[in-house]
């Protein structure tokens, strides 16, 4: 498969170089054009071959014959030579008288014709020319054996001239045939060349073919070969860049590696498999102190806290057992200083690595991060602003409690600050926050180390008290609780009182649930805060029934004004000499669909509570103007009657009365001097400078203000000057006092007289009987309300009782004297 | 591949070998002598050897020996006539005569066997000899004994006069390298001269 790659092409090639075989590339097969270049060119050489070698043997053929000739006319030269010189011996002869020099050329002569006579064997020429000499040859003999035998110089001359013509004409015969045998040779020569030309020209244009394929298939080649080893070249160097990058990268991590270890902010150690430290990483001395040398003399483990060693001797045996790295772990080493830190380590078994064979150990100091865990882990389980328990640790603690066995009960206690709603909102969180760790501390200082004190949100603390004997000694912590909160305390320069509700409510472990332990304390401080508050309550489990109700309650009051569930019944406040109607009090009452009718006594402190106050009270006072106008309608030749409404100190703190009871009055189509508005005597001392705005504001419009149960708050009486008052209430408590002894009857005359010398129109609450009205007439007091006049009673009775005594002669109530429940506002 | 390029460079080359060769119009060499060519046969061991005084001639003078001689018989020359050379050790050689083309039955001394007669000594290099037209030829004294040329007196038997190359000449055996160059076989020598 990767061979086939390969043959791919030179890309796939060049992409896969590190495991291409350059020589692979080398041995690709040729291409057609190469083959066909090379199978001509064979084919040519061979054929030049043998055109070769058939000249080759021509030409020996001719050289043979040249071989000859030329032996043969050099041997003509001889002859000649001979010759010429045998002539000039036979001219010299009659004064030299030479005859043996003439025998002797003549006989040299002869050998040289005999040589050319076998050396021009089967040549007609030659042995047609020694045909030719032959006379003359013989003359010349004769001639010398005449001159032998008479050698007179006579003779000789005689002989010589003989001789004289033969000699020239062997002479000339040799020089003929020399030249006939030249002449021939050339011939014959030029011939064989002429023969020779035409196949040496073909032979010529066949090797000029075999050069040109020849330099064809050698271009083709060098360009296929060029080619080849460029891929090849290529592919070498792209290995070896390759190589060279890996080389290179291999020893940047080296070097990263080595940087790393040496720059690293963590401790690196290097240990063998029995411990012993080889190695540590520069890091040691800023990290531990200690210099990496004087280090690695000591035992290392005596750096490690006494109770981590033998978790770090298991840490590094077991690391040492097994390839890899493992999870980190944390202990304490003691820093050069003496402190102890806390660092983490990740030990990585490279004892298989030939680089390392040790484990390395990767130390960090994690002091920082224990001590932000141990911070977090606080705050996650404490009160930011009190330094408390929060909820969660206070659950747990409580779950822990009661998981122990045989300790003896615990005790929950739930303490809710009260009013401290007042406090924030009048002087400010800062001011609320001072008195929340004011309360906390002093909570603090009634406990117990073993006890756990909490801030469970808002104004709501809880203790748990661990082992207490019953639930009485609970109760008895308590009240000191109470007691030490009650202590003044100093605020924004005013002293506060730190009233508070408390819920007790004790388990016993391994009975009782923590929450619902919890869930005791917390019914049993709403029992507490239902039963008037600044008190405690131990949990009693009826306690869960008035709950349940309450919630329930709680629950339906929230759409009590808008399903026609609440009505308005009115009692007559009447002139106490005459027994005439004056005013009517508007007096509101739930009419439940299951529990009949309640008072606002059971619902209107919750929804005050709950903040469901406002749509009652608008709906109250709306109602109550509309029946003002309606009896006024229904009744027009009477005087109109006031009509009173009472104002709950939640609706004085809502900004938005004021416009309320304008739109009431305007709907209403009602004057608003009559219409009075009442305020319990405890709402105004809680504000008295925001108190003092709204009611101007109030007063403005034009509607009169009435005190309600006056003298059951506190004794400042300085205020009645300050606010816009018209009427002063007086409360039951009173009016319940008068005729009974000295004193509560001064007291109530007091009372009286105040509102005479304040100028203030004075109301007694809760007459019930005639002596008590007759008693208040001569004490000053003028008007009055209760049973003895009348119940509260619904509308339409009301309106009976207004028209029956109208009819007897305008609004005069008989006065009964039959004993009546007490329903009074 | 490999091959194709070495099979390419092969052909080539022989081509441009066979063309080179056939360029070049080079001399045929002669054919070697025949078969049955023989060697110098000793015919008798004569009666004068090396070391032997040689007497004046009695008959005509065929050669004339001087240089580097230790034997002389006129003045510093040693005389040779035809008897002379005669009575010195004869062999016979049948051997191709390259002007007649035909075999020959030679007869005479080895050219070595006179050079010790006439008691030619070791630091001698040279043999030059010449014939009765002037022609000459110079043999190596190191060649002579090798070659076992010959100093003829005789072909087939009789003595050769003049115009038969007589009275003496030189002849090679067959076998002989320097016989092959006909240039070599002197004849009518006259003179021999030894340096």
């Amino acid at each position: 498969m990767a061979d086939q790659h390969r043959r791919l092409g030179p890309a796939a090639g060049a992409a896969r170089a590190g495991s291409v075989d350059p020589t692979l590339v080398l041995r690709r097969r040729r291409g057609p054009l190469q083959l066909a270049l090379a199978g001509v060119l064979v084919v040519l050489i061979l054929v030049v071959e043998v055109l070769i070698l058939q000249a080759y043997v021509n030409v020996s053929r001719s050289t043979a014959i040249f071989g000859q000739v030329t032996f043969l006319t050099g041997n003509l030269v001889n002859v000649q030579r001979e010759a010429l010189l045998l002539n000039v011996k036979i001219e010299e002869l009659p004064t030299t008288h030479d005859l043996q020099g003439v025998m002797l050329r003549r006989g040299l002569l002869g050998n040289q014709l005999r040589v050319m006579e076998g050396l021009g064997q089967g040549d007609a020429r030659v042995s047609e020319a020694l045909r030719a000499i032959d006379p003359d040859l013989r003359l010349i003999d004769s001639a010398l054996a005449s001159a032998e035998a008479d050698p007179t110089e006579a003779n000789l001359h005689a002989q010589a001239k003989r001789m004289r013509p033969a000699i020239s004409r062997v002479i000339f015969t040799i020089k003929d045939l020399y030249d006939a045998e030249e002449q021939g040779f050339f011939g014959a020569l030029s011939g064989t060349l002429k023969a020779r030309s035409s196949s040496e020209r073909l032979l010529v244009g066949l090797s000029g073919m075999v050069l040109v394929v020849g330099l064809a298939l050698a271009l083709s080649l060098r360009q296929r070969v060029r080619k080849d080893f460029a891929r090849a070249y290529q592919t070498l160097t792209a290995e070896v860049e390759e190589r060279k990058a890996a080389e290179r990268a291999l020893r940047a991590s080296e070097e990263r590696f080595r940087s790393l270890v040496q720059n690293s902010s963590d401790v690196i150690s290097i240990v063998d498999a029995d411990g012993g430290v080889r190695y540590h990483s520069e890091s040691v001395r800023r990290v531990l102190g200690y210099d990496p040398a004087e280090l690695l003399d000591g035992d290392p483990i005596t750096l490690v806290h006494p109770d981590d060693r033998e978790r770090v001797a298991r840490f590094v045996a077991e690391a040492a057992l097994r390839p890899g790295v493992t999870s980190a772990e944390t202990w304490r080493v003691r820093h050069r200083d003496g402190t102890w830190l806390h660092t983490e380590t990740v030990a990585a078994n490279l004892l298989e690595d030939p680089n390392v064979r040790g484990l390395v150990l990767n130390t960090r100091d994690v002091s920082d991060r224990k001590e932000l865990e141990a911070q977090l882990v606080h705050q996650a389980f404490h009160d930011g602003l009190t330094g408390l328990a929060n909820r969660t640790l206070f659950s747990e603690r409580v779950e822990h409690a009661l998981a122990r066995s045989g300790k003896g009960d615990l005790a929950v206690l739930f303490i809710d600050l009260d009013d401290f709603k007042h406090v924030n909102d009048s002087l400010g969180h800062a001011a609320g926050d001072q008195l929340l760790v004011a309360a906390a501390r002093r909570l603090q200082g009634c406990l117990r180390p073993a006890d756990t004190a909490a801030r469970l949100g808002g104004d709501e603390f809880a203790v748990l008290l661990e082992r207490v004997a019953d639930a009485e000694a609970a109760a008895a912590v308590a009240g000191r609780v109470l007691d030490t909160l009650h202590q003044p305390f100093g605020l924004n320069g005013r002293t506060i009182p730190i009233k508070a509700s408390l819920g007790v409510a004790t388990g016993r472990p391994g009975a009782d649930e923590a929450e619902e332990l919890l869930r005791n304390a917390d019914v049993a401080m709403y029992a507490a805060k239902a039963g008037g508050k600044d008190r405690y309550e131990l949990f009693h489990p009826d306690m869960h029934e008035d709950m349940l109700q309450r919630l329930e309650l709680e629950a339906e009051l929230r759409h009590v004004a808008d399903r026609d569930q609440l009505v308005l019944h009115y009692q007559p406040i009447v002139e106490l000499v005459s027994g005439r109607i004056t005013r009517l009090e508007a007096l509101v009452r739930w009419d439940h669909p299951t529990k009949g009718l309640l008072g606002p006594g059971a619902f209107i402190p919750l929804a005050e509570e709950q903040g469901l106050i406002g749509p009652i009270g608008n709906w109250v006072l709306l109602q109550a103007c509309l029946q003002a106008r309606r009896w006024q309608d229904q009744f027009p030749d009477a005087p109109p009657l006031d009509v009173h409404v009472n104002l709950s100190g939640r609706q004085l703190e809502d900004q938005g009365l004021v416009g309320e009871v304008v739109q009431a009055l305007e709907t209403a189509r009602l004057a608003p001097r009559l219409l009075t508005l009442e305020i319990t005597e405890s709402v105004l001392v809680s504000d008295i400078e925001a108190m003092s705005t709204r009611l101007r504001e109030l007063k403005g419009l034009g509607v009169q203000l009435a005190i309600d149960d006056f003298g059951t708050g506190y004794s400042s009486l300085s205020y009645l000057r300050r606010f816009p008052i018209d009427m002063l209430k007086i409360d039951k408590a009173f009016v319940d006092g008068i005729g009974r002894g000295r004193e509560d009857t001064a007291l109530a005359h007091a009372i009286i007289k105040l509102s005479h010398t304040l100028q203030l129109h004075a109301v007694a609450e809760g007459i019930e009987e005639a002596e008590q009205a007759a008693n208040l007439v001569t004490l000053g007091c003028r008007d009055g309300q209760g049973f003895l006049f009348s119940r509260p009673l619904a509308t339409a009775a009301m309106t009976e009782l207004l028209a029956k005594s109208l009819a007897e002669g305008g609004f005069f109530l008989p006065l009964t004297t039959e004993p009546l429940e007490s329903l009074s506002g | 591949m490999g091959r194709t390029i070495r099979l390419f460079v092969v052909a080539l080359v022989a081509a441009l070998a066979v063309a080179a060769c056939g360029g070049k119009d080079e001399a045929p060499t002669p054919k070697a002598a025949a078969p049955n060519a023989s060697s110098p046969q000793v015919v008798n061991d004569g009666t004068l050897a090396a070391g032997q005084k040689v007497a004046a001639p009695k008959g005509e003078v065929v050669l004339t020996v001087s240089g580097d001689i230790g034997e002389a018989n006129k003045g510093k020359q040693l005389q040779l006539d035809l008897a002379s050379l005669e009575r010195m050790r004869q062999v016979r050689l049948e051997a191709d005569e390259p002007f007649l083309k035909r075999r020959v039955m030679f007869q005479g001394v080895l050219l070595s066997d006179l050079l010790a007669v006439a008691g030619v000594k070791d630091s001698a290099s040279t043999v030059s000899l010449t014939a009765l037209d002037d022609y000459k030829v110079d043999f190596k004294v190191a060649d002579v004994r090798s070659s076992q040329m010959m100093l003829a007196t005789k072909a087939d038997g009789k003595h050769m006069p003049v115009d038969r190359s007589g009275p003496i000449r030189i002849v090679f055996p067959d076998s002989s390298s320097l016989g092959r160059n006909p240039d070599l076989w002197i004849w009518s020598v006259s003179s021999m001269k030894v340096a």
